[in-house]
């Protein structure tokens, strides 16, 4: 059973780690130059993967402006121009919220997203500090 | 064989990308591509050709890449690119780039890497994507900075790439440096130099070429960037020096008025850009600015005697950007470009069909509706003076054209 902070319950959106990562909390700052694909490694040395949601959810949307503290189309934007000048990838699209558990369960390094108030089991959650 | 690709592209881009936003091979390969549809409406003046002036659908874009995780450190990734744009780009397939990418250091606060191959040139914001719909403000992109005339040039090296960045207490720094060649299609470089196409060509572009950027941890959005290029390229195979004085004699006996360009014995280009561009995000709004000068050393051989000019060319932008709703973007653009900076009549840089060649200024406004994840509709209109960023083509130099000009745009975009 996981341990959740009230403030996450009530925020809705959990931030997910593969178990094997070994912080227990994550700056704004630090989240977002995750998934802005700048920082490629965790303090550890372990390869960060990358996962979210089509850009068309909402999902994806309240996690951008509410925990990463950016403007969606900002990100968007540094995707584009490392996927179409060769200098880098996009983060992995998953379809749900199910994939998402699946992925960040199965793959080491792995990093993703949740908004729901449901027990899950795992996955490590990570208190993010804004 | 070129028609036949163009018109499988489309059906063939929205076979496979049907249900993704990108499609995934497996976790270490990844694909994109995207297709435009353009419709230019300029009535005033030619916009890379004649259509446009009664509107024309002769703008397309089409662009697929490939990137494979070999390992942890090593990648490689390739594009291939086509642009048709009436009679200004013919809509081949070029390679975009292609290169292997090895990181060789990489913790959490520090990156350390090398690129080899054909790398875009990340000169200011938009350079290196230029080409790409999705990454571009508006239709096009600024075009005092990123005027025709040098798009060739400086797109992408041929050659070597250092990348790195850092996160210090105080922001995010990041550099990249290049060295190599580029290898040059068209007169497009011609053009630019001598308002014409003239005997012999210029081919090969030496480039090298350092981006600095820097984002400080604050409380405000701010982004800095600074780019230096130094651009090198040569006439050759120019006709020689008793071949020139052959032809002027007989042009001298059958009375032809005396243009330079056709006794050109040489030509060497050394310019310098100095770029700095800076960007702000408040809420809803992205506002940005760039400032460019290129220091340019131009030399001439005329007849064997050698001209030495040094012009300073100089522009800016400022644009904004809004984000009105998750769906709708509006934009509005000013900017000013001077060939040469002591000459912002641009008088002295007049050409024959061509008076107002030497400055630029222009206001666009335009609005982006993302239709859903890969699809978006813009448009555009950009009112104009002066004409330094009219597209370059073979052929416009016999074309007159007028300092006051509009141009109209739609764009229809399909990304995965």
């Amino acid at each position: 059973m996981l341990w959740l902070p009230a403030q996450m319950i009530s925020a809705e959106t959990v931030v997910i780690v593969n178990p094997q990562i070994k912080i227990d909390n994550i700056s704004s700052k630090s989240l977002g130059r995750i998934y802005a694909m700048q920082v490629k490694h965790w303090a550890d040395g372990q390869p960060i993967k990358v996962f979210t949601y089509s850009t068309q959810k909402e999902t994806y949307r309240d996690f951008v402006i509410s925990e990463i503290k950016m403007q969606p189309h900002q990100l968007e934007r540094l995707w584009n121009r490392l996927i179409f000048t060769g200098t880098g990838r996009a983060p992995v699209v998953v379809g749900n919220e199910k994939e998402m558990l699946e992925k960040i369960r199965t793959t080491p390094g792995a990093i993703g997203y949740l908004e729901t108030t449901e027990n899950f089991s795992g996955v490590k959650s990570l208190e993010v500090e804004k | 064989m070129k028609t036949i690709i163009q018109k499988m592209a489309l059906p063939l881009l929205l076979a496979i990308s049907a249900n993704a936003y990108a499609m995934e091979i497996n976790e270490s390969v990844q694909l994109h591509g995207f297709v435009s549809q353009g419709y230019i409406y300029s009535p005033d003046n030619v916009f890379a050709g004649d259509n446009a002036k009664d509107g024309s659908f002769d703008f397309r874009e089409f662009g697929l890449n490939a990137s494979w995780d070999a390992t942890p450190k090593l990648r490689f990734a390739g594009q291939v690119l086509s642009r048709t744009m009436d009679e200004a780009a013919d809509g081949s397939l070029k390679v975009d780039f292609l290169l292997a990418d090895y990181m060789a250091y990489s913790d959490d606060t520090t990156t350390f890497g090398v690129r080899v191959g054909r790398i875009k040139n990340a000169l200011g914001l938009y350079n290196s994507t230029r080409d790409i719909p999705s990454s571009r403000p508006g239709i096009t992109v600024p075009n005092a900075i990123y005027f025709d005339s040098f798009r060739d040039a400086v797109l992408a090296t041929d050659g070597l790439n250092l990348y790195g960045s850092h996160i210090a207490d105080m922001g995010a720094f990041g550099f990249n440096a290049y060295v190599g060649s580029r290898e040059l299609e068209g007169p497009t470089m011609e053009n630019y130099l001598f308002g014409q196409d003239v005997e012999g060509e210029v081919k090969d572009v030496d480039l090298k070429m350092l981006q600095l950027t820097f984002k400080p941890e604050s409380e405000h959005d701010f982004n800095f960037g600074l780019s230096v290029l130094q651009v090198n390229a040569k006439l050759s195979g120019a006709q020689s020096i008793t071949e020139a004085g052959t032809k002027y004699g007989m042009d001298l006996m059958a009375s032809k008025p005396f243009y330079y360009q056709n006794y050109l014995t040489g030509a060497e280009l050394d310019s310098l850009f100095a770029l700095v561009s800076v960007q702000y995000g408040y809420q809803d709004w992205l506002f940005t600015a760039e400032y460019l000068n290129i220091f340019s050393e131009v030399s001439y051989e005329v007849l064997g005697n050698k001209v030495t000019n040094k012009p300073v060319s100089e522009a800016f932008s400022l644009q904004a950007e809004w984000f009105t709703t998750p769906q709708l973007h509006t934009l509005i653009r000013y900017e000013e470009l001077y060939l040469v900076n002591t000459d912002k009549d641009g008088s002295t840089s007049a050409r024959p069909n061509d008076t107002y060649h030497g400055y630029g200024k222009g206001l666009t406004l335009g609005a982006k509706w993302l239709i859903d994840e890969s699809w978006t509709v813009r448009g555009e209109m950009s009112v104009n003076e002066g004409t330094a960023w009219v597209p370059v083509y073979e052929g416009i130099g016999d074309v007159e054209l007028k300092q006051h000009w509009n141009t109209y745009g739609l764009q229809l975009t399909y990304q995965f």
